[in-house]
């Protein structure tokens, strides 16, 4: 645990509003959820910054399922399996289903979708007039329990957490434990897709020093490493170092959120 | 030749028109949230491999403050690059890494897309082409947010902002054949040699000098 593998160099994220979800106001769109913004204690931290504000936002209470999705191919039939280039998605996308239009029955109807690209998850919340929630958003409802917004302090938690990651089931939407925020399976589910996973650097471990790094980041010195206690946290960060926009795999899904009026 | 004004021309239409016909396969594909999708829809004369950036069918604007689509760079191959022109350390590293390669080879292009779309705006990306003296077959785009996110995406270009002036980025310096499909991606400052390998391969051998 203290070498790990991956020698992660991050910065808290800043939250990228793109502008998109207007079309979102109240009544709450169904199945999502307010988020009262706040601010957080990031994982890995930047020289001098301590905190990550989040300002309110919306998110769904579960991550997108295999029945939902299908009702978005009937009406965008180009993220059909087979209708997507390959620059939006590897060969596995939508690989369990048991055709380009129909997830089957094998796998329940509400278990969360995966196999979708972060192309694919990107446009299935656009078509919902709402966006993916970023690494910032994502992270801070991470944080709460079942009585409090940020529990990262309390005793158990990260390790709950940690438990919940690696026994991570994924087959069903409601895996995990309801957070106070009324949002489901943030930990223990599927991992998910976030907006802006590639703002997240993967670093030289120690075999590749300084040099390497300067080459391929510009700034580089500025990042700064964190203490791997939230461990849990550690390898969400790892895999969003690690993949691509075209990365498609059987525990990987997604929810969406949307802005605030 | 000809193709290539041809397809600038479709698109140059399409943009002016507004039109509003049948989204090519990339405006619901990438499923982007901008209004303006909706806006240029140019049918190419040839369909794009599945693997063409080119399917990205973002407007960006240039150093004159053209619009443009990069399908407009069809036709020869590109080196393409995402930097910022504030960047004092690694950026113009990567412009001198691409610079080496214009006196070596005549019919390629290159294109630099910028991650700060707050201040380079084409009146900086201009001033910034003029005193770094890039050539006419430099294209220098802006765009916004969105754009730079999807761009960055297919490229496998990850950066962050760190600070109100700076970005963190990978120094990522891709070769696109004709059609826009990436054969390689050069990941750090200096090793140039499998980006010249890529280009032989697509413009034919090393002009004698």
């Amino acid at each position: 645990m203290r070498r790990a593998p991956l020698f992660l160099l991050l910065v808290p994220a800043l939250a990228v509003s793109a502008g998109a979800g207007s079309a979102l106001q109240r009544p709450l769109p169904e199945g999502m959820v307010r988020i009262e913004g706040g601010s957080y204690r990031p994982l890995y931290v930047q020289p001098g910054e301590t905190q990550v504000q989040v300002e309110s936002f919306l998110l769904d209470a579960r991550p997108v399922t295999r029945g939902e999705y299908e009702q978005f191919l009937v009406r965008h039939s180009r993220w059909q399996r087979g209708a997507v280039p390959g620059l939006f998605a590897d060969d596995g996308y939508l690989r369990d289903w048991e055709s380009p239009t129909s997830a089957g029955e094998t796998v329940p109807k509400d278990a969360p979708v995966t196999h979708v690209s972060w192309f694919a998850a990107r446009s299935y919340c656009a078509a919902r007039g709402g966006r993916l929630p970023t690494t910032a958003e994502w992270e801070y409802v991470a944080l709460a329990d079942e009585r409090r917004r940020d529990a990262s302090e309390a005793d158990g938690f990260l390790k709950r957490v940690l438990e919940l990651t690696l026994q991570r089931g994924a087959t069903r939407a409601g895996a995990g434990f309801r957070n106070v925020w009324g949002v489901y399976a943030m930990h223990g589910g599927v991992m998910e897709w976030v907006s802006d996973f590639q703002s997240v650097f993967a670093g030289s471990d120690s075999r590749v020093g300084e040099r390497r790094e300067g080459q391929l980041t510009c700034a580089g010195g500025a990042t700064a490493t964190g203490d791997a206690r939230d461990y849990a946290a550690f390898l969400r960060y790892a895999w969003r170092a690690t993949v691509d926009a075209r990365t498609t795999t059987g525990s990987l899904g997604f929810r969406c959120a949307g802005d605030l009026q | 030749m000809m193709k290539r004004l041809t397809v600038s021309v479709t698109v140059l239409m399409a943009v002016l028109a507004g039109c509003t016909g049948a989204p090519p396969a990339a405006d619901v594909v990438a499923g982007d949230t901008h209004a303006h999708h909706d806006m240029h829809a140019p049918a190419p004369v040839e369909p794009l491999a599945g693997m063409s950036v080119y399917q990205l069918d973002d407007v960006w604007l240039d150093r004159h403050g053209a619009e443009r689509v990069l399908a407009d760079l069809r036709g020869r191959p590109q080196l393409i690059a995402m930097v910022y022109t504030n960047c004092g350390s690694a950026c113009p590293r990567i412009v001198a890494d691409m610079k080496r390669l214009e006196g070596e080879f005549s019919d390629v292009g290159f294109v630099l897309v910028s991650i700060d779309p707050e201040r380079d705006t084409p009146e900086q990306l201009d001033s910034f082409a003029t005193a770094t003296r890039l050539s006419d077959r430099w294209t220098v785009l802006a765009g916004p947010d969105e754009s730079i996110a999807t761009l960055a995406a297919v490229l496998g270009v990850r950066y962050r902002q760190v600070s109100a002036t700076d970005f963190m980025h990978s120094n990522v310096i891709t070769v696109l054949d004709a059609g826009g499909s990436i054969v390689h991606r050069q990941e750090a400052l200096g090793e140039v040699d499998g980006t010249i390998a890529a280009l032989q391969r697509l413009a034919g051998p090393v002009v004698v000098r």
